[in-house]
């Protein structure tokens, strides 16, 4: 379903008198089925995000493509109501003049042209909100329910791959896992696929069925979750045994 | 939403009783004797001290000032300012002819300076760092730097002089707003760009910007939520420039002969014409009163968080 070929990317450094660039994404290439979870596991600073807005649409690459389902997410129309994302800075993760009722009818906009109340209503109840939340604005909310509305949000379009990108790193260790379960149970009903981009090793385990492992804009290693403790390279290693320790 | 607008409405009344008290005790804090000034502006030929005491005795200036401040605040609840010491003509009526002139010069105005600086900052936040957002900016930056007389005097030299198409001064059909519309405009559409230019960088690369990016939605839409986002900061300014702008018009008025308001206050200046500076000053206040709070509330509208506030 999402296919990354030969991805490079590049900025130009941030000094007026050279035309130098940072190679951010170096050669990235990975795939991922269908109703599948694949975590992309990084240090800060690795390219993960970068790599997300790739995916997402929101950048273009200097070479190489990215495809969902055989179709570049370059083009706007194509990527329409297929790829959503999650984000990990909540505060601005909504728009703020927005209530929870128009963010999420803004959403289901997109991939149809009939939409009601009643399947916000719905939405919101399958994240865990109530009604009574729906004419709130992003400030009225906590980080958690904020979020909360993200996934609702994110699901609203029915989409096909959501882009999870350290959806739940700003948040309380209790609201995490939480929200985990709530990612779990979504999958299952929605049939969806997530891209579950984090530094958090340990939520990745917990939620994807495959990991690869990112450093300095390459692929260290691909594995799938339950081989975490046979993992051939020594960044791998150490990265795990760091985790292990704890 | 109400109850804001109703708290911010009682908080119009103190405010005008402070303008209102300030605006009287200026004028009347000057040191020439209104009684004088009257006199001279009659042009009585010999003006002896027991004329002076008989026109102020005339006028009510030698009432205490709370008993003064008092009738001119009665009066002045009813619009009545009194008559000019120049021409005996009724303040209000001087004062709402020319400022009829002046309302519709900067109607024009704000809203040229609204559709220069808004399509100015769409057009250069996605052209950001290209050839056009710098060539733009450049200018921008050169013409907030010129002062509106200068604009005015070049204009009306490469407009009226040079290529004789436009009129010079005066008030007529809609060529006449062309030159002092935009002497007015080209400063104050520089500052609003550029502040509309950086609260719209901000907001691009906000999270629910690419939220709306990453599902397909369509550039006009999210343009029209980055706009309306961008907006909060440019209303707080630009409702505050209204009554600078028919303040600051007096300028303009003078370069172009524009019957308005401005030319007026300046005219009653040079003449000592102390209830037209007087009622000009209240109703200035007012102005600033008056959309300082329209500036609020458009900014509730806009941002609810700050509804509580």
């Amino acid at each position: 379903m999402l296919e990354v070929k030969n991805v490079f990317k590049s900025y130009k450094k941030p000094d007026f008198f050279t035309m130098k660039r940072n190679m951010v994404l170096h050669d990235v290439s990975f795939s991922m089925d269908e109703n599948e979870c694949l975590g992309i596991i990084g240090e800060s600073g690795s390219g993960k995000s970068t790599l997300s807005r790739l995916i997402l649409g929101i950048e273009a690459p200097d070479r190489g493509e990215v495809l969902i389902n055989r179709k570049s997410v370059k083009n706007r129309r194509e990527r329409k109501g297929i790829v959503s994302a999650v984000f990990q800075d909540y505060t601005s993760s909504i728009n703020p003049s927005a209530t929870v009722h128009d963010t999420i009818l803004e959403s289901m906009q997109i991939s149809k042209t009939k939409f009601n109340r009643q399947e916000a209503i719905e939405l919101l109840n399958k994240v865990g909100l109530s009604e009574d939340y729906l004419y709130r604005h992003p400030h009225e909310l906590s980080g958690g329910e904020v979020q909360r509305v993200c996934i609702a949000r994110a699901i609203a379009s029915k989409p096909m791959l959501i882009v999870l990108d350290e959806a739940i790193s700003s948040l309380d260790a209790s609201i995490q896992v939480t929200i985990l379960d709530l990612l779990k149970n979504l999958k299952k009903e929605y049939n969806l696929s997530y891209l579950f981009i984090t530094h958090d090793i340990q939520a990745a385990a917990y939620i994807c069925d495959k990991l690869i492992i990112f450093k300095d804009g390459k692929i260290v290693e691909k594995i799938k979750t339950e081989d975490i403790k046979n993992v051939k390279e020594d960044y791998s290693k150490q990265l795990f045994n760091a985790v292990l320790a704890v | 939403m109400y109850k804001y607008i109703l708290k911010r409405l009682l908080f119009l009344l103190p405010m005008m009783i402070i303008v209102s008290f300030i605006a009287f005790y200026l004028i009347d804090a000057s040191s020439s004797s209104p009684g004088r000034i009257i006199l001279e502006a009659q042009g009585v030929p010999e003006i002896t001290q027991t004329l002076i005491e008989e026109t102020n005795h005339k006028y009510g200036f030698d009432e205490p000032f709370v008993v003064r401040y008092f009738l001119w605040m009665k009066k002045a609840a009813q619009l009545d300012f009194g008559k000019s010491f120049v021409s005996n003509e009724n303040v209000s009526t001087l004062i709402l002819t020319s400022f009829f002139y002046t309302l519709k010069l900067t109607i024009a105005t704000a809203v040229t300076i609204i559709l220069f600086s808004v399509s100015l900052s769409v057009v250069c936040v996605f052209l950001k760092n290209k050839f056009v957002d710098k060539i733009i900016r450049s200018g921008m930056f050169f013409l907030a730097a010129t002062p509106p007389y200068l604009i005015g005097i070049i204009l009306i030299w490469l407009f009226s002089v040079k290529f004789n198409s436009l009129p010079t001064s005066g008030v007529g059909d809609f060529s006449h707003y062309i030159l002092p519309v935009l002497a007015n405009t080209i400063g104050y559409a520089s500052f609003f760009f550029r502040m509309l230019r950086n609260s719209m960088l901000e907001n691009i690369h906000e999270n629910y910007v690419y939220f709306y990016r990453s599902s397909g939605v369509s550039e006009k839409k999210i343009i029209k939520h980055i706009i309306k986002n961008s907006l909060q900061t440019a209303v707080t300014a630009f409702s505050m420039a209204i009554p600078a702008l028919i303040a600051g018009t007096a300028v303009i008025e003078n370069i172009f002969a524009w019957p308005g308001i401005g030319r007026l206050c300046v005219a009653a200046i040079f003449n000592r014409d102390i209830p037209i500076i007087q009622a000009y000053v209240l109703l200035i206040g007012l102005f600033y009163c008056v959309f300082n709070i329209l500036a609020d509330i458009i900014n509730a509208w806009i941002n609810p968080k700050l509804r509580e506030a």
